[in-house]
């Protein structure tokens, strides 16, 4: 049993190896979860408006619509898309980081159900990348994986296998790597699980059952365990097994906001309270370390921890701003909203963009906050900014716009 | 640095087992390897191997890869797209033109299966600016639900007569596009009968309300005894209001602030020509679950994420004669104003959306219900 673990966890070490590097933005709010790209410098200036265009490397159009966030890896960018009278056409794209040129596309059909809210669209989920392959998810639960050159790897049909999954909401959690597993979220109305789906077959590793209710969050590794949550509680799982380690509930926790790791690897929790959280051994309640009510977000970001800050967004679209380490609120700063994109951090700075296509580039220091710049592409945007590299990437419902300086 | 020597060793190692000159035999049998692939991705590994040796192939694995699309369920059908695509991405990055008659060929196939065809109606449409004149108005009759909507929307942009729009009404399979027809055919004083047109059943039973505490009545067995009344919507897309169908007040009770969870059985009979295969296609805000002739055909255990035409669809097979379709609409508790609803429309089509021939046999004497009309709803 150990041996075959060896060997399996040896052939992904081989089979990975020196995919990624600082820099990449592999996943759903970049390298784990934490929306941070601070060894790179990237532009606070931009624009893209039918009068002005400055700073903006590339943009390529898109072939369908498309909310979820692009991701980056070892020069290539990686990008879904729907099309489609009923958005039945998923695609995957990739880029050339620097050019911006296409270097292929793939399509498949959606085998699961296509209706949604219409802010929502089968391309929501953000697929994620090892740098050699890229692990792309749709709202109608059709998981693809293909090579960085496009070739295919797998494709499992999860409603073919599963047929009662079902949210026409419209599904949005994304998926993350752990040790060689695809980490896949289907909380829903129908048969609801977690599972960790290999990466090199696409056979399931493990699958654990969970509540059927409809669900945004994207998990979040830490360490050795999965951090999930729904609205009735927080839980760990092992990597390894999928068995589940320890839970936290106490009030309700966010269906879409997903929990972040603190600056001393903390569990932040977004719900009816932001909440700290220590984990704890298995079996065990985790420790509070602290709870605000004010820092608790909004519906749609999720929070942001960068430079021992917590930032997030309220309902009204105020950025506040928290000591991450107390939870001590320090300062607000109104936004222009609406807006469902997460922040995101570099440079000493927050980015936050709205669903106007207007970028805050928020400056701050231990007593406020001040946009630095406010920054216009003109097109709606509701997928969360990826930096990658010394460029930053936007992903509109159309377009993929990468700006970078000279 | 260690990325060039990787890529560079790939190079070397792709380079030596290039399959050259696969031979046909070898292209079929990867091609049911493919088809082989399972639940839960059994096989994948091979169909993966498989993939890469009939896209290094090349262009002429392209016929064998269309003609395999017979029998392939919508899973092995995405494998098949997707090395269709990088084939004929290959040729076109190493600058090599594709022949496009094979593409036509396919697509004008009808005894060919509509995923086979769409794809290679899809890649002629891009190699060939002159296959949509050229082919679309001959296919306004398709077999294929791609085709037809593509046939029907370049019909469309001619500006038709009235005449016109009545035939394109007739060929029209796409929910949005007898929509618009009809629109257009009433705005020119003509009466398009849409609720015949996709087969929407308007003529119920209905019985009920039944507990539906906690949610249980979804998969609780069918009650022993059911007193059932004739029931006939007046909604102009057919939707039965059950609230209104069993005289009960929609709402939160002001009272107790709270709304019952309840369930209600609905029948229909009807009377096929012949043995056929038929789509029960059902929307509804609530739980729903759907039999024909007594077996399950379909199952939805989800309330109130919004209410679109054909969102369920049950398959089955008609009898000639008399068939039974019975259906269990569920509400639940929940109190907030987009819980409300409680209400259903079902149709009976072909595999397309064109209604098939049966003739409703419930509730003849029945008068229609006071005339509703569609509201527009967003889906939640």
């Amino acid at each position: 049993m150990i041996r075959g673990a060896f060997l399996s966890l040896t052939v992904w070490v081989w089979w990975s190896a020196g995919s990624l590097v600082a820099g990449d933005w592999p996943q759903f709010r970049g390298p784990n979860g934490r929306a941070i790209a601070d060894d790179v410098s990237v532009p606070t200036r931009w624009s893209l408006t039918p009068d002005k265009r400055e700073n903006i490397r590339w943009v390529a159009e898109l072939p369908g619509r498309g909310l979820s966030s692009v991701v980056v890896a070892d020069g290539r960018v990686y990008v879904t898309a729907c099309d489609g009278p009923d958005q039945t056409k998923l695609i995957t794209l990739c880029f050339d980081a620097r050019s911006g040129k296409k270097l292929w596309q793939r399509s498949i059909l959606a085998t699961g159900g296509t209706n949604c809210h219409p802010k929502t669209c089968m391309a929501a989920p953000t697929p994620v990348t090892d740098g050699k392959h890229v692990f792309a998810l749709f709202a109608t639960a059709d998981l693809v994986a293909y090579d960085r050159d496009g070739n295919l790897l797998w494709y499992r049909s999860l409603t073919g296998d599963y047929p009662s999954i079902t949210n026409q909401v419209g599904m949005a959690s994304s998926p993350i790597l752990a040790q060689g597993r695809v980490i896949v979220p289907m909380d829903n109305s129908g048969e609801s699980f977690l599972a960790a789906v290999d990466a090199q077959t696409g056979k399931n590793v493990w699958r654990i059952d969970r509540p059927r209710d409809i669900n945004w969050v994207t998990p979040l590794l830490r360490g050795d365990e999965i951090i999930f949550q729904n609205p009735e509680e927080l839980v760990a799982y092992d990597v390894a097994s999928g068995e589940r380690r320890w839970s936290f509930a106490e009030g309700r926790r966010s269906e879409i906001p997903s929990p972040i790791l603190g600056p001393g690897g903390e569990i932040l929790s977004p719900g009816s309270e932001l909440i700290a959280v220590e984990p704890s051994k298995p079996g065990e309640t985790p420790r509070v370390r602290w709870k605000s009510s004010r820092l608790r977000g909004a519906a749609h970001p999720t929070p942001l921890v960068y430079r021992n800050r917590v930032f997030a967004l309220n309902g009204s679209f105020v950025l506040q701003c928290g000591d991450a380490t107390t939870g001590k609120h320090v300062w607000d700063l109104r936004l222009k909203g609406p807006i469902s994109a997460s922040p995101v951090a570099a440079n000493g700075r927050v980015y936050v963009v709205n669903e106007q296509g207007q970028t805050f580039v928020i400056r701050f220091d231990d007593k406020e906050g001040s946009i630095e710049a406010t920054n216009h592409v003109n097109e709606e945007i509701l997928a969360t900014p990826a930096i990658a590299d010394g460029a930053i990437f936007l992903r509109s419902d159309k377009k993929l716009i990468c700006i970078r300086g000279d | 640095m260690r990325h060039r020597i990787d890529q560079r060793v790939w190079i070397c190692c792709w380079l030596l087992f290039l399959p050259r000159g696969m031979p046909a035999g070898e292209i079929e049998s990867a091609l049911e390897a493919i088809k082989a692939v399972g639940r839960e991705g059994a096989g994948n590994e091979q169909a993966s191997r498989h993939w890469r040796e009939i896209v290094n192939a090349g262009p002429k694995a392209l016929l064998p890869i269309f003609q395999a699309f017979q029998g392939a369920d919508s899973t092995t059908a995405n494998w098949l797209r997707l090395a269709v695509e990088a084939i004929l991405e290959r040729e076109t990055q190493a600058g090599r033109p594709v022949e496009k008659s094979l593409f036509e060929s396919v697509a004008t196939d009808r005894s060919r299966p509509a995923a086979a065809r769409d794809l290679a109606f899809e890649v002629l449409d891009q190699l060939d600016p002159t296959a949509r004149e050229r082919l679309l108005p001959g296919m306004l009759n398709d077999p294929s639900a791609r085709i037809r909507r593509e046939a029907i929307d370049w019909a469309l942009r001619a500006m038709p007569s009235a005449d016109r729009l009545a035939e394109l009404f007739t060929m029209a399979r796409d929910i949005d596009q007898v929509e618009r027809i009809a629109k257009e055919l009433k705005g020119l004083g003509r009466e398009p009968d849409v609720i015949q047109h996709l087969g929407l059943i308007t003529r119920w039973q209905i019985a009920g309300p039944f507990d539906n505490s906690g949610l249980k009545g979804f998969s609780q067995p069918l009650p022993a005894e059911v007193t059932w009344r004739d029931y006939a919507t007046g909604h102009d897309r057919a939707v039965v209001n059950l609230y209104r169908a069993f005289n009960l007040k929609r709402g939160v009770d002001p009272e107790t602030k709270t709304k019952a969870a309840i369930y209600a059985l609905v029948r229909t009979e009807v009377e096929s020509p012949t043995e056929q295969p038929v789509q029960i296609r059902a929307a509804t805000p609530n739980a729903i679950r759907i039999w024909l002739n007594g077996q399950e055909v379909f199952a939805r255990e989800e309330y109130h994420h919004g209410m679109k035409m054909d969102q369920h669809v049950g398959r089955g097979v008609l009898r000639a004669g008399r068939n039974e379709i019975l259906a269990k609409i569920c509400q639940d508790d929940r109190t907030y104003e987009w819980t409300l609803d409680w209400q259903f429309q079902m149709r009976l089509c072909d595999e397309i959306g064109g209604a098939i021939r049966v003739r409703v046999l419930t509730a003849p004497e029945a008068e229609p219900d006071k005339p509703e009309a569609t509201k527009k709803e967003p889906m939640r």
